[in-house]
């Protein structure tokens, strides 16, 4: 099929605007030309008539001379143009029509037959020499050719009339036609033009297509969302081939792709398994340490207790009393739950060590309300904030300080609360710390906890607050420079609903 | 652009049509415009079985319409094709040219308006050997013509003229008489005339003041009415022979502030004369029935047809027209 090729469409749409430009050309060149033999079918019975009268003289000069000179040259013209005449007038019209025109014809017709039939008596006559009978003849010939060209005179200018009547409605015509004319032309040359613009978007928006498909390629946009022309011509074939083609590339990525995102996956997995690897070799020798070194510590503090009362060192003895007894506190499992007297006696036992270390540098000041003591509590809370308060609120004071605990009940709430005399802190400084124990995660770490590390027993207690009790605890921190600082736990009495 | 390209392009294809379409009709109305006109064929009129010519004085006077349309009238039901020859005023010659075409021609019939004065006997003759059915037609049979004239009778005309004028005006009556301009020869010779003088030669002391003809052309009456009443300002009434004269004479009446002084006995029968009789301008109208004249014509003539002799002379009469009613 010529039309599927784009070879096919250009000439079949260049064709088509060149077919309407072409009969608008010759519809208006058919137009003129009809114009024109409108016009000469105005005058056509006008020169009939003219001809007829014309012959009619050369009839009777040819008559005129045979009859005066016998001249045989004179008998051919007048045979010559009777002839013609009668000829010209076997043309007009003889049958009986209601119409003026008609009827004149007729008329003339029927003279010219009457004339015609005098000049062939007249010539008869001059040759068998019957004078009288030929000037007769030739009189009544005369009176009919007089007669015939006042007809001819009388029917030009009846068709003089009507052509001139016809001609003024036809002249009135002629503007519009001439207007229409040009109206065809301008309506063509439009609607060409228009077609033109059609086809040529037409031919021209798939290869548009297909550059912006060829872009997005480059681009390395390989969707669906282009949609390429589906034509059977040339473009439609290379679209297709261009479909196919990065489909190809598309699927190449795919795989690419994939391929990579596998290998990724594998490695990730084999850190995994290496950090597991070395987690579990952590864990081995943690769980090692865990099982020996309490074993360890604690023979080895009831030998040192039993030799310091051998030898009567009942300090020592003491001593190692109270550090084995908190050891054993703080090796327990840091997320079981104790009751406050549990803590207080903890947290004696850690400033019965302090107060050994210091001597009585700072002044330690213990205060419980026997309602508070039953209630729970994360294990260790107080002995950090102890901690904290001598390690970082009383360290730098030469004259020492006081460190303060005290437990009592407000409301449903248990209150735990340490408070030292020390350097204080700054409001940005306490924000930090109770914004970092906020954001924690980190649960309880013994390591966490130690003192050179300025906070981390701050967060670990209040993450652990948060934790035990679902929420619904909490810590508060009060500083202020060179006044001291406070903090007070918030524990809700009863289970936690979390 | 796709969607408006094709709108476009339609439209302009419709128009492209449409102009295509009007061209043509103005093409093809041209035509008919110049066929109506120039391309006249025997097929586009209608055909008829004889050929009847008929030659009468170029006038719009109202006589000669009522005949041409007694003719036209009469031909459709003798379908016969009516062909008019007009000759200006009272020019003989001319209606010889008629004649003699008519003749030569050879047409089947001939009706003709001949003058009282016309040489009828010798043209019936010529017409009869050129095998031409001949009708003379008139208002007077022209002498000769003793049988197969058929016309009006211009001496009753004027002798019921003069007897309207004399029983209105009685002895009183000066009359001035307006011939038509289509007579020729001696005014007093006129029947149409000795038809007035005869009903006022019965008044003792009426009399005819004034004769005059009438020359062709529209304003002949009044012209001629005008010079009559300037010239003798005694005349008191005005019998003119047809429409065209009655008229004038009304409106010269009616300008000289003249009405009910100058009385006035026209002929035929127009929508002016009529508003005349009505406003008392006009005392009455001797109306002539000349459309009967044309049917007896074409009747004559199918007669001639068939092979019949020529009847007898025909007056068809008239009516009287005033105020009144009319009278037959």
């Amino acid at each position: 099929m010529i039309l599927g090729t784009m070879r096919g469409k250009i000439i079949a749409n260049s064709a088509l605007i060149l077919l309407i430009m072409a009969s608008a050309t010759l519809y208006t060149g058919l137009s003129s030309s009809e114009l024109a033999r409108s016009v000469e079918i105005l005058f056509r019975n006008n020169l009939l008539m003219e001809n007829m009268s014309k012959t009619l003289d050369l009839t009777e000069a040819g008559l005129t001379g045979y009859l005066t000179a016998k001249s045989s040259d004179s008998l051919k013209d007048y045979i010559k143009y009777s002839t013609l005449l009668s000829d010209q007038a076997s043309r007009l019209n003889h049958e009986i029509r209601a119409d003026e025109s008609l009827l004149l014809q007729r008329d003339l017709g029927g003279l010219i037959d009457s004339y015609l039939r005098d000049t062939e008596a007249s010539v008869t006559a001059k040759r068998g020499r019957d004078v009288e009978g030929y000037a007769e003849s030739y009189a009544s010939s005369e009176r009919a050719a007089e007669l015939a060209r006042f007809l001819v005179g009388r029917i030009e200018g009846m068709y003089m009339a009507d052509s001139l009547k016809a001609f003024s409605a036809f002249n009135s015509r002629i503007p519009a036609v001439i207007a229409s004319n040009a109206a065809l032309v301008v309506a063509a040359a439009l609607m060409g033009f228009m077609l033109l613009i059609r086809f040529s978007y037409a031919l021209t928006a798939p290869l548009s297509k297909l550059a912006e498909a060829a872009r997005a390629v480059g681009r390395g946009e390989y969707g669906d969302a282009l949609a390429l022309p589906s034509s059977s011509d040339e473009i439609g074939t290379t679209a297709m081939a261009f479909t196919s083609m990065r489909e190809s590339v598309r699927q190449s990525f795919e795989e690419l792709k994939s391929k990579t995102e596998i290998e990724r996956r594998l490695m990730e997995e084999r850190m995994r398994v290496l950090d597991m690897s070395h987690k579990l070799k952590d864990a081995e020798l943690l769980a090692l340490q865990t099982q020996i070194n309490p074993h360890f510590l604690f023979n080895t503090l009831s030998a040192g207790i039993g030799l310091a009362m051998s030898e009567g060192a009942d300090k020592t003895s003491d001593f190692l009393e109270n550090l084995a007894g908190f050891i054993r506190y703080a090796l327990r499992p840091p997320s079981r739950s104790v009751s406050v007297e549990d803590e207080i006696e903890c947290v004696q036992r850690y400033i019965w060590l302090l107060r050994l270390r210091f001597g009585g540098r700072y002044r330690f000041e213990v205060e419980a309300d026997e309602e508070a003591l039953p209630v729970e509590t994360p294990a260790l809370m107080l002995q950090p904030l102890v901690e904290n308060a001598v390690a970082h609120g009383l360290r730098n004071r030469e004259e020492g300080g006081t460190v303060r605990v005290a437990v009592r009940l407000e409301g449903r709430e248990a209150l735990l609360i340490v408070e030292d005399s020390g350097d204080g802190m700054d409001a940005d400084e306490v924000a930090r710390l109770l914004r970092e124990g906020a954001e924690s995660e980190a649960y309880w770490n013994p390591a966490a906890a130690a003192p050179a590390e300025t906070g981390i027993g701050l967060r670990n207690v209040i993450r652990r607050v948060t934790l035990a009790t679902g929420g619904r605890g909490k810590v508060e921190l009060a500083s202020e420079v060179g006044r001291g600082t406070r903090v007070t736990i918030r524990l809700p009495i009863g289970r936690a609903e979390a | 652009m796709k969607k408006a390209a094709w709108i476009l392009a339609i439209v302009f294809g419709l128009a492209f049509v449409g102009t295509a379409l009007l061209n043509a009709d103005l093409i093809v109305t041209s035509h008919e415009a110049l066929a109506r006109g120039v391309l006249r064929t025997p097929a586009s009129a209608a055909p008829a079985r004889y050929q009847l010519v008929v030659v009468m004085p170029d006038t719009d006077d109202s006589f000669f319409r009522g005949l041409t349309d007694g003719i036209q009238h009469s031909a459709g039901a003798a379908d016969a094709a009516v062909q008019v020859f007009r000759y200006p005023g009272s020019s003989t010659s001319e209606a010889e040219r008629y004649f003699e075409i008519a003749l030569l021609a050879k047409v089947d019939g001939l009706i003709m308006y001949t003058p009282r004065n016309d040489l009828v006997a010798d043209r019936s003759n010529r017409a009869s050997r050129s095998g031409v059915a001949f009708v003379p037609v008139g208002t007077d049979a022209p002498n000769g013509a003793k049988r197969g004239f058929i016309g009006s009778g211009s001496l009753l005309q004027g002798f019921e003229g003069g007897k309207i004028i004399c029983a209105a005006l009685g002895s009183a009556a000066r009359v001035g008489v307006i011939l038509p301009a289509t007579g020729t020869g001696d005014l007093r010779d006129e029947l149409l005339y000795r038809g007035v003088a005869s009903a006022v030669g019965t008044y003792q002391g009426a009399a005819i003041t004034s004769v005059v003809r009438a020359r062709p052309g529209i304003l002949s009456g009044e012209e001629a009415a005008a010079r009559m009443l300037r010239a003798h300002p005694q005349v008191n009434a005005l019998f003119c022979s047809n429409a065209q004269d009655t008229e004038g004479a009304a409106q010269v009446v009616v300008d000289a502030n003249r009405v009910g002084s100058v009385l006035i006995v026209g002929a035929d029968e127009t929508p002016d004369i009529d508003r005349y009789i009505d406003k008392g301008v006009v005392a009455a109208s001797i109306v002539r029935d000349s459309r009967r004249i044309g049917e007896e014509a074409v009747a004559a003539f199918i007669r001639l047809k068939e092979g019949k002799p020529p009847g007898a002379a025909i007056e068809v009469g008239f009516t009287i027209r005033s105020s009144e009613g009319d009278e037959r």
